[in-house]
Formats: C-alpha cells, sequence, structure tokens
C-alpha cells in the first residue's frame, strides 16, 4: 500500500455546492458534473496535500465515528483520479484486482457508505447547437457543415448514409 | 451561402430594441413589414414577456434581410450569417427557435431547464428531458387527467427555486410534418387549464420511453436529482453558480424519481398517483 503518497484536491475550474451528505461538483473544464457522497465529499475534502491516505482514513473515521480502512480511502481517491477532481493523478494500488473485485471486498468490511462518485455531463451551449434547421435538401447544402438531406419529420439536416457523420439540430 | 451573406453589405433601415428577461436584444430589417413579424413572434414566443426599449447596446440582435433579386430571406445572428432561405417561414421559424434558445441560455434572475411542467395539487411535477423525449406527450396526458398545464419545453426557475409558467402552445407533432410555433395546440383544446402563478416543485421525474417498461421507480438522492438536472439546464454555461444555486433551492424539498416508462397515459396515471401517496 503506498500511503506516502499526498493526494491534493483540485480546486480551480470547479463551481462546488453542498447539499446535506452529498457534494456536488461542476468541473467546468470539462463539463461534467459529479455527485460525491459522503465518505467520497470526506476523503476529498481532506486531501489538502499534507495528508496521507491513511491520515484521511483516521479523519474520516474521526468524523464518521466508524473504523475507516485505508483501502477504502483509495477506492474514493481511485474515482476522484478518474473525475479529474485531484490536482495531481495518484495511483490507486489495487494491483491485480479490478475496481469491482476491491469494492466488494472492502464493502463487506466497511461500517460506512462506500465512497461513490456520480458523474454526468453537462449541456454545452444551447445557442451553438441550433443550426442545421430545414425544408428542403436545398436548405441543408447551404449551411455550412450541415449534413446533405433534410427529413420532413423534424426539419433537420442528416446524413445520406446512415453510416457517415451528421449534424443535426434538436427539436424543442 | 449567397454573395448577400455579409452583415456589412445590408442597410437594416428598421430597428427596434426589446427587452426580455433583462435582455436587451435588436431586431432589424430592410423591410418595415418583416420587422413587424419579427417583433409578433417575439412576442408570441416569449408570451409576452418583452418590452420595446432605447438601447444603443444590446446584447444580441437578430436581423432577417429580404434579397428580393436571389429571391432569397438570410438571417443574421448577431451580425453574423446564420440562415439562408427562399422560404420564409424557414427562416422565420429558425430565429423563433434561436431567440428561444438566447433567452434560455441568458436569462437574468432565471434558469431554464428543458422539461415539461405541470402542476399537481399546488406543487410542479417537473419532467426533464432533451427535445424529441415525449415531453409533450406526456404533458398532455397530465392535463388530459386534470393537472394544470405549466409548460411542454421550459421549467423556468426564480431564485427561490419556484417554477414559473410558460405557457406557450403544445407543440404536438405529426407525422412526417414540420412542427413551427405557429401550428402549436392551445392547452384548452385538450380541456386543460394554463397556470399563473409561480409554484414549488413536488416531484422531479426522469423518465424515458421503452416498449413494455414496468413502472418500477428510483428514488433518487438529493445530490443526484440535481445533476442529472444540470444536463438539462440551459443556462448552466452561462451563469453556472447562479444555476446550480437555483436547482438546489428547487429540489429541497422535491422527490426525484428516475425510471422507464411505458404508454404516456399509463406514465401519467402512476405519477399522479405517486403525487397523491407522497406528496403532502
Amino acid at each position: 500500500m503506498n500511503s506516502s503518497q499526498f493526494p491534493l484536491a483540485r480546486k480551480n475550474g470547479l463551481v462546488i455546492q453542498e447539499v446535506p451528505n452529498e457534494v456536488l461538483v461542476l468541473d467546468l473544464n470539462s463539463n461534467k458534473a459529479h455527485c460525491l457522497n459522503e465518505t467520497a465529499a470526506l476523503v476529498w475534502k481532506s486531501c489538502d496535500g499534507n495528508n496521507s491516505v491513511s491520515d484521511i482514513a483516521n479523519l474520516v473515521k474521526a468524523s464518521k465515528g466508524a473504523a475507516v480502512s485505508d483501502d477504502l480511502v483509495w477506492l474514493a481517491i481511485d474515482q476522484l483520479n478518474e473525475s479529474n477532481l485531484l490536482e495531481a493523478r495518484v495511483q490507486a494500488p489495487f494491483p491485480g484486482t479490478s475496481r469491482r473485485e476491491a469494492l466488494k471486498k472492502i464493502g463487506l468490511a466497511s461500517m460506512i457508505a462506500l465512497p461513490i462518485v456520480a458523474s454526468l455531463a453537462a449541456p454545452k451551449s444551447a445557442m451553438a447547437s441550433t443550426s442545421c434547421f430545414c425544408d428542403t435538401n436545398a436548405d441543408c447544402t447551404l449551411q455550412a457543415g450541415c449534413s446533405p438531406v433534410c427529413t420532413g419529420s423534424n426539419g433537420s439536416c442528416v446524413a445520406a448514409d446512415p453510416g457517415a457523420s451528421s449534424k443535426t439540430s434538436s427539436r424543442s | 451561402m449567397t454573395e448577400t451573406s455579409r452583415y456589412a453589405d445590408w442597410s437594416f433601415d428598421h430597428q427596434i430594441t426589446i427587452e426580455s428577461f433583462g435582455l436587451a436584444i435588436r431586431l432589424e430589417s430592410n423591410e418595415a413589414g418583416l420587422l413587424r413579424s419579427l417583433e409578433e413572434l417575439a412576442r408570441r414566443v416569449l408570451l409576452g414577456d418583452i418590452k420595446i426599449i432605447e438601447n444603443n447596446e444590446p446584447v444580441m440582435s437578430f436581423a432577417i434581410g429580404v434579397d428580393h433579386s436571389h429571391e432569397r430571406y438570410i438571417l443574421f445572428n448577431d451580425d453574423t450569417y446564420s440562415h439562408d432561405s427562399s422560404s420564409l417561414d424557414i427562416v422565420l421559424e429558425l430565429f423563433v427557435r434561436l431567440l428561444r434558445l438566447f433567452v434560455a441560455e441568458f436569462a437574468r434572475d432565471r434558469v431554464f431547464v428543458h422539461a415539461g411542467v405541470v402542476e399537481w395539487k399546488g406543487k410542479a411535477i417537473v419532467i426533464p428531458a432533451n427535445s424529441g423525449m415525449g415531453k409533450t406527450t406526456l404533458v398532455v396526458e397530465f392535463v388530459k387527467q386534470g393537472a394544470v398545464y405549466f409548460s411542454d419545453e421550459y421549467a423556468i426557475f426564480d431564485e427561490s427555486g419556484y417554477v414559473h409558467p410558460f405557457t406557450r402552445d403544445l407543440s404536438v407533432r405529426s407525422p412526417g410534418k414540420v412542427w413551427s410555433e405557429k401550428n402549436g395546440v392551445p392547452v384548452e383544446h385538450f380541456g386543460g387549464t394554463r397556470g399563473v402563478d409561480p409554484i414549488p416543485v413536488g416531484l422531479v421525474v426522469l423518465t424515458e420511453y421503452a416498449e413494455s417498461s414496468v413502472w418500477q421507480p428510483e428514488l433518487l438522492s438529493y445530490g443526484r436529482g440535481i445533476i442529472e438536472m444540470v444536463q438539462h439546464t440551459i443556462s448552466l454555461n452561462a451563469e453556472p453558480e447562479f444555476s446550480l444555486k437555483v436547482l438546489k433551492s428547487a429540489l429541497e424539498n422535491a422527490i426525484i424519481l428516475k425510471c422507464l416508462r411505458g404508454d404516456a397515459r399509463e406514465a401519467a396515471k402512476n405519477i399522479l398517483s405517486f403525487c397523491d401517496n407522497s406528496l403532502h
């Protein structure tokens, strides 16, 4: 176990909102929204660049009043890594084991909820996505970047070949 | 694109500046009659929430030029070529879509979420979904079963998290026919009534159509519910902090469900029955 690493929570480019038992994080760089459950949030908040994984386990233990293993902290760090919520990537020590197996092993032994970071893509600019509106195929060909065929059903331009890429407009 | 696609080559002698949801928007045309059409459309699309103002620094502009020699209509958005068609209807429809999206993305003091909304016993049922996912179909079924119509397109939240009505005519589509703003169906056609005052959110239902699916809703946590809503929040890019704060307020006392749905009538019945048993 590599407890000599000192993870540091990322702060820049994030919008953070706390709700009871969860923390919401909007990553303005990657356009993703994350929901950290209480355990993941406790670990993330303890990642100050000075605390080791064992220190973080102790801090979570003190907060929750239940035994917390280093493995559980690593499980959180692994997800925080993946969600790009740490300043630098920290290698989680699950050699030869998938995260699913680690989850099972840690879950059975844990007295507190397993850390979970749920992530979803946030929308891009709505204005930027509106184009390729059409009534006839000619409308499609006249617009730069649009596929050539106008579908009468929804009035948007689609690719002639189903395999080809298409830039279509979404309808309200 | 034609040789008349450069904004600088046009003289848009007819102009007005309107304000809607705190945004100043300039409308321009080279024909007075067309400018009047733009103003009327803007009023209809934004449900009358516009006033004409004196403002030389609008945050956005829309211009439609008529090129008689080529029999084309050209739409400019923020002084940049946007669309060009021989059909005025097509160009006006795109103007409507751009205008509404612009207001939805940048509105002051409001957060717009792509969602269908109805009122049931004083609380809002919000169904966030992208375009074409059956929001209108579901909203129509709710209305037929006695819910009050709020919107089939946007849930508009104020700072305290209350939902405001956006009761445009419903965008019921016919197969093979292009839908446009002017052929929306009034909610009264379905025996419904329109909401008037802002209300708090009681239930959020994240649902997708899946044939033969059974009503088995999963209860989501408060935080999960918010990030699911984030996916449909139009103002997120322009005002991320404000949007997140408003969603937090909006969902504070709401139940959030995620489920697949089959037939819209059955889904509406299940959801209203859930409300009757769970919302107080």
